[in-house]
């Protein structure tokens, strides 16, 4: 049996505004981020980009300067007072940092070596180790939270930000330390999108998860961060993370979802619990007719027909390595309100997949849910929270 | 709490020295090993970065030292940089004004690229991650991996591994030799071997001297998991510093080989 964690403090920033209210708000009334990309792509598709303003490093954090840090910078301010008062409370170097981040920070070398293409030489600016590398958001996080304890970047593609919340767990449990800063974050980039556009898997629309004319992902970008505490005043449980591979294919799911499957199945048994607990599901769900298929599979297989499903990249877009950071914070919301999100787009549903897609929001008691998240590589993680 | 765990096997590979066999430093063929696994079918290996090939070599040749099933065991690989093989040639794509970038090279571009292709090759379908933690991506890889065998797990395999970043985008300071380290480490079990136990992680205040490894490899972010290594196979018992010779505040202790 996992060890229970307190969430005690979260933030959130994506397409659809700056903070966790924003985030609820749009799932309470429906309200996607999606927005056509701009004329710097040479192909049609939607994407989830943050409009907010990200406020600049501090003078001594400036190698360290990019659109992710700044955008980690933004989530810890968010939670800063819970920071401080677990530093008080546990120690600094018994709080832990763990962040999820696929891309890092791709999107400033793009830029830098656009620049040496043009000019020949790199920006004066441009540091490897602190902008491009995974090692300087976490940097940036750790001097920004004053936190001393272990800490690493989790870069497990789409599945970062769930596998953080394990490793979180695991040394809590251990009693290495007592709390943790935990999310994921990233940011749009060209390399992103016209990788994704190569795989032939991006929509030209907003994405529309399980639909019958689903077509593809829309990218976003975002992130989130949590507080998590051995005990605390909790928004939410962390109950169990499970965790499994595919050892299939790189960029396709397992056919029959047995790794997503296997996540979900020791998700549930490491917090001791039966199928039948699950009350939501909140699905990786991308919008591909293949991940949606294989998804479904073993959502039906584990958990039944009607357990209420929902993926909510269609208001945010596909965060990638901080999906799972951003869909558990809708999953707070689920657990704390009741309200489980209407999944956008699915109408109609794919007559294939033999689950219950949530077409409309809807007002249910909620105790458990667990929140999917699968990479390439076939990494696989899922997520299961409890309510306060 | 302090942490500890057995050694079942280790696997260097580098550029130029491709095992521990050939690596100078006083490291020498482990007793009773056998001719380390190749784990990548040969067109997966034809295609895969420098970074998989080299951490898919150190990963055979600690399995096999240490006897154990590349199907059971859970995995933790560990990199600073990740694929930045990749990454030039995706840039070089984009550079050129392409729409679609490859898709070989752009599932091979994410950071956990050998931890997925060691797993598709092996058949593994349990745990498996990918991390980084600048300078400190050693320790913290030890670190993940003692709180995978503290919360139950029998044995876990770390890997480590940093490629020369490419030139046209690193500093001359961040420019290193390839290296690829493996370490097995498990509970106890008894049909492991038991070449040392590693326990205390800790923060240290001052770093120390290593060992007289050519700069290159002095340099690479994985360059604490050669010394770890080379303590490991010296029978030496002490703490051992875990960052690149430019420093990082993590050691591990490590007990010369144990028998009971």
């Amino acid at each position: 049996m996992t060890l229970p964690l307190a969430i005690t403090a979260s933030a959130a920033c994506s397409a659809l505004g700056p903070n966790v209210a924003a985030l609820e708000a749009a799932l309470a009334t429906g309200r996607s981020g999606l927005r056509a990309a701009g004329p710097d792509l040479p192909f049609a598709t939607f994407v989830g980009a943050v409009t907010s303003e990200l406020a600049a490093l501090p003078p001594e954090l400036q190698p360290f300067d990019t659109r992710l840090a700044r955008l980690v910078s933004h989530l810890l301010t968010a939670i800063a007072p819970e920071v401080s008062r677990a530093r008080a409370r546990w120690g600094d170097a018994r709080v832990g940092v763990f962040l999820g981040t696929s891309n890092a920070g791709i999107l400033q070398t793009e830029e830098a070596d656009a620049v040496r293409v043009r000019t020949g030489a790199l920006p004066a600016d441009f540091d490897f180790s602190r902008q491009h590398a995974y090692g300087g958001a976490l940097a940036v996080l750790r001097s920004l939270s004053g936190v001393r304890g272990p800490g690493w970047v989790n870069s497990t593609a789409c599945s970062s930000s769930a596998k953080v919340l394990a490793c979180a767990q695991r040394l809590i449990a251990a009693d290495v330390i007592d709390a943790a800063i935990v999310g994921g974050a990233d940011t749009l980039c060209q390399t992103t999108l016209r990788g994704f556009h190569g795989l032939g898997v991006l929509s030209t629309t907003a994405c529309r998860p399980f639909a019958a004319a689903r077509d593809g992902i829309s990218i976003g970008e975002g992130g989130a961060l949590f507080l998590i505490e051995r005990h605390g005043h909790a928004q939410a449980r962390l109950l169990a993370v499970g965790e499994s591979s595919d050892a299939h294919h790189m960029s396709a799911p397992h056919p029959h979802g047995d790794g997503a499957f296997l996540a979900m199945q020791r998700a549930l048994g490491a917090a001791g619990l039966e199928p039948s607990a699950v009350d939501h599901v909140n699905a990786h769900g991308t919008a591909t007719k293949q991940n949606d298929a294989a998804e479904a599979l073993a959502i039906a297989r584990l958990l039944g027909a009607e357990v209420p499903v929902t993926s909510t990249k269609a208001y945010t877009g596909h965060l990638l390595g901080a999906a799972a950071g951003i869909e558990l914070v809708a999953v707070m919301h689920a657990l704390r309100t009741g309200w489980i999100p209407a999944n956008l787009g699915a109408a109609p549903v794919d007559a294939e997949l033999r689950i219950a897609v949530q077409q409309w929001g809807e007002q249910r008691q909620v105790r458990h849910v667990l929140s999917n998240s699968f990479a390439f590589g076939g990494n696989n993680a899922s997520v299961l929270v409890g309510a306060a | 709490m302090t942490m500890g765990c057995f050694v079942g096997g280790f696997g260097v590979a580098t550029a130029a020295f491709p095992n521990v066999t050939a690596l100078s430093g006083g490291l020498h063929e482990p007793e009773g090993s056998a001719a380390a696994l190749e784990l990548l079918p040969p067109m997966v290996r034809r295609r895969a970065s420098a970074l998989t090939r080299s951490m898919a070599d150190a990963f055979g040749q600690a399995m096999t030292q240490a006897g154990a099933n590349p199907a059971e065991v859970a995995t933790v690989f560990g990199s600073a940089w990740g694929e930045t093989g990749a990454l030039r040639e995706l840039l070089q794509q984009i550079a050129a004004g392409e729409a679609e970038l490859s898709p070989i090279r752009f599932a091979g571009s994410v950071h956990n690229t050998a931890s997925g292709q060691l797993s598709i090759a092996t058949a593994n379908r349990g745990f498996t991650t990918s991390l980084a933690a600048g300078d400190d991506t050693v320790a913290m890889a030890l670190q993940e991996a003692l709180g995978l065998l503290a919360n139950g797990l029998a044995e876990v395999l770390v890997v480590l591994g940093d490629v020369d970043p490419p030139a046209e985008l690193a500093g001359p300071l961040e420019r290193c030799d390839s290296l690829a380290v493996a370490l097995h480490l498990h509970t106890g079990q008894p049909n492991r071997p038991r070449l040392a136990r590693i326990e205390d992680l800790h923060r240290v205040t001052t770093p120390w001297p290593t060992e007289a490894f050519p700069a290159g490899l002095q340099a690479s972010p994985v360059f604490g998991g050669l010394v770890l290594v080379q303590a490991i196979h010296a029978g030496r018992t002490g703490a051992v510093s875990l960052g690149p010779a430019r420093g990082s505040d993590w050691a591990i202790r490590v007990h010369a080989a144990v028998t009971a």
